[in-house]
């Protein structure tokens, strides 16, 4: 039931220094998903501890359920944080870790018994209650964190890179786990990261932050497909996107991007790019998934077709990763195993027109 | 050849250690041993270990009552003065290691700067202080707030060190749990801390039992503490050595004790699973 929004928020450390967080505004829906994604350094953490009450707001509004928060300590702001670093009182055994918040609250014997149950149950750590921090793995660790956020039943949870101390293998077991997990709490998130993976993979929404200020909010698909800028285009998607300097054109009523090695020929629409101008400087940005080996036959809406060297080919089992050049740019493309060629050779590609991203070089917008 | 070589370099070690442990514990050994002894044995010239021990030391000692109101006093004295010290000083501490404040670089140095000041330079000021302003000198609760302040640089000094490297996102958790500052300090903080506030413990209490020359002058007969007692045995005339003896035992005890119980709680690594380092 609990929504945040955050309205022209802005953090400075000291008056004279550069906002960490700058003009800010997002709003949630119920028992969304919201992911803060970006580099460090964005300040998506700042964000996310503005909401909790740990840091205070330099300026702008932060609404929990409609009431300005601003001033509220943590504990009344009707939020449950996860750390990155899970920050468990290592001299509390688990059940302990997990009552704490109950305990303080003053709240009966059984119900706090029954809630950490429950909450124990849901996480699969209910053998490990009278054990201490010190005695669990990482990923018990993380579970009792993201326990003794659970028993205090708050409407909206924040989760602070939870899985970035995680061993790779057991980070994506966990991932799939809070998606579970989620969908039977029907809480509001926000969850903050560093990888687009885990925010494609969870979040409803991702807001991209970059240097304090947000490049873009949308759902996954959205962010992939229609990036807004430059910094999202090559943020989202692994291998990132690649970028040429082109120019667009228009000649004979036809639209074309052209570039050192290259030349796609772009739909109609994308005209307004050019601002009645005949030509216009452009990066041209390619996904490397938009590279289909011509030996899997011409698609109809090629915009072009270009013959790339393979200097290296990483197999990566049903793909392969290939790193080429074009225009003395180094390039990643990512192909079907099966179509692979060795390194050292040529092979001829179709990109089709639809998958060609433009951007103005001079402030990275797409057009 | 390598592991004889190995044995030889540790047999040279073992009898170096084991002639350090010497150093260290004969004078101990022989104090207790003498206290065992009667009056002609202490005397005579040849030193013997194999003697019938008497505990008639021991028995004078206790059966003398100025002498047990002293060990009695220095107790009161040395468990307030570090019940205080550390009352005050986990606290201190505390917020020198956490909060930023004006003049927080200076409180932490002049803390130190305290400590290099010999107890002894301090006596005139504090018989003065004591006496003339107070009125304080000659009570045990006098001597109580003396070694209260003669320990607490200390103890925050190392306390310092030991709240610094809680991890801050420890608070920050049980601020979201809904401690207030003081729930989180003391369920928290302090609990984690424990080790560092037994070795404080330890040092405090040392320092506090044992110190002579404050003692020996913000005393009377009557709130005398026990190293100061045990030095009125030595007069000019006589030296009773066998109860000095055995009276020097009785006091090493109770550090013993106090040393054990609090370094039960000095364990390494209390910290480990909090955070991931």
């Amino acid at each position: 039931m609990s929504r945040v929004r955050l309205v022209k928020v802005c953090k400075k450390f000291g008056a004279e220094s550069a906002p960490v967080v700058d003009n800010l505004s997002v709003d949630m829906a119920e028992n969304e998903f919201l992911v803060l994604l970006g580099p460090s350094g964005c300040g998506k953490s700042t964000t996310m501890r503005m909401i909790a009450g740990l840091e205070t707001v330099s300026s702008g509004e932060i609404r929990i359920n409609g009431h300005v928060v601003n001033d509220l300590e943590p504990k009344d702001r009707d939020v449950a944080m996860v750390f990155q670093d899970y920050a468990l009182y290592p001299h509390m055994n688990v059940a302990r870790n997990m009552s704490f918040s109950l305990r303080l609250a003053r709240l009966p014997a059984d119900e706090i018994k029954r809630r950490v149950a429950a909450a124990a149950k849901m996480l699969d750590i209910e053998k490990l209650l009278n054990r201490k921090p010190a005695q669990l793995s990482g990923g018990q660790r993380q579970r009792v964190a993201i326990g003794r956020a659970i028993v205090r039943d708050a409407g909206v949870f924040l989760f602070d890179e939870p899985l970035s101390n995680l061993d790779a293998r057991l980070r994506g077991q966990m991932r799939d786990e809070l998606a579970l997990m989620r969908r039977e709490l029907k809480k509001s998130v926000v969850y903050v990261t560093h990888d687009q993976i885990e925010a494609m993979t969870l979040g409803d929404r991702i807001v991209v932050m970059s240097e304090g200020r947000v490049q873009q909010v949308g759902t996954p698909e959205e962010l992939y497909k229609r990036p807004k800028n430059q910094f999202v285009a090559g943020f989202i998607g692994t291998p990132p996107m690649n970028f040429l300097p082109g120019e667009l054109r228009e000649t004979e009523r036809k639209l074309a991007v052209e570039g050192d090695g290259f030349c796609f020929a772009l739909p109609g629409r994308m005209r307004g790019g050019l601002n009645g101008q005949k030509r216009r400087e452009v990066v041209v940005g390619v996904r490397p998934a938009a590279f289909v080996p011509a030996a899997e036959g011409a698609r109809a809406d090629a915009g072009g077709r270009l013959t790339l060297p393979v200097l290296v080919s990483e197999y990566i089992g049903a793909s392969s990763i290939v790193i080429s050049r074009c225009g003395g740019r180094r390039m990643v493309l990512e192909i079907r195993s099966d179509n692979a060629v060795p390194a050292g050779e040529e092979m001829e590609f179709f990109v089709s027109a639809e998958s060609v991203h433009l951007f103005a070089p001079e402030d990275g917008q797409a057009i | 050849m390598k592991a004889g070589e190995h044995r030889a370099a540790g047999s040279v070690y073992y009898v170096f250690l084991a002639g350090m442990a010497l150093l260290c514990l004969a004078p101990v050994v022989l104090m207790v041993v003498t206290s065992l002894k009667v009056r002609t044995q202490i005397f005579s010239d040849t030193l013997t270990f194999f003697f019938i021990p008497t505990v008639s030391h021991y028995a004078e000692a206790f059966g003398d009552a100025a002498l047990t109101r002293t060990l009695g006093n220095s107790m009161a004295v040395a468990l307030f003065a570090t019940a205080l010290t550390m009352a005050a000083g986990c606290m201190a501490a505390y917020a020198l290691a956490r909060f930023s404040f004006f003049g927080r670089g200076v409180v932490s140095g002049a803390t130190l700067l305290m400590r290099m000041v010999p107890p002894a330079v301090l006596v005139a000021p504090i018989f003065m202080l004591w006496t003339y302003q107070f009125g304080i000198s000659d009570t045990l609760s006098g001597l109580v707030l003396a070694y209260t302040a003669l320990n607490l640089p200390f103890v925050i000094w190392i306390l310092q060190s030991f709240f610094a490297q809680t991890p801050p996102q420890l608070e920050e958790a049980a601020r979201l749990d809904g401690a207030n500052p003081f729930q989180t300090f003391f369920f928290v903080i302090l609990p984690i801390v424990a080790p560092g506030m037994a070795a404080a413990a330890i040092f405090a209490f040392r320092i506090a039992w044992n110190e002579f020359i404050l003692a020996l002058v913000l005393t009377n007969r009557f709130t005398r503490t026990i190293p100061v007692e045990i030095s009125l045995s030595i007069s000019e005339h006589n030296i009773a050595w066998g109860k000095v003896m055995a009276v020097g035992t009785l006091i090493a005890i109770p550090p013993l004790i106090f040393t054990f119980i609090a370094s039960r709680h000095i364990v390494k690594g209390l910290t480990a699973g909090a955070v991931k380092g």
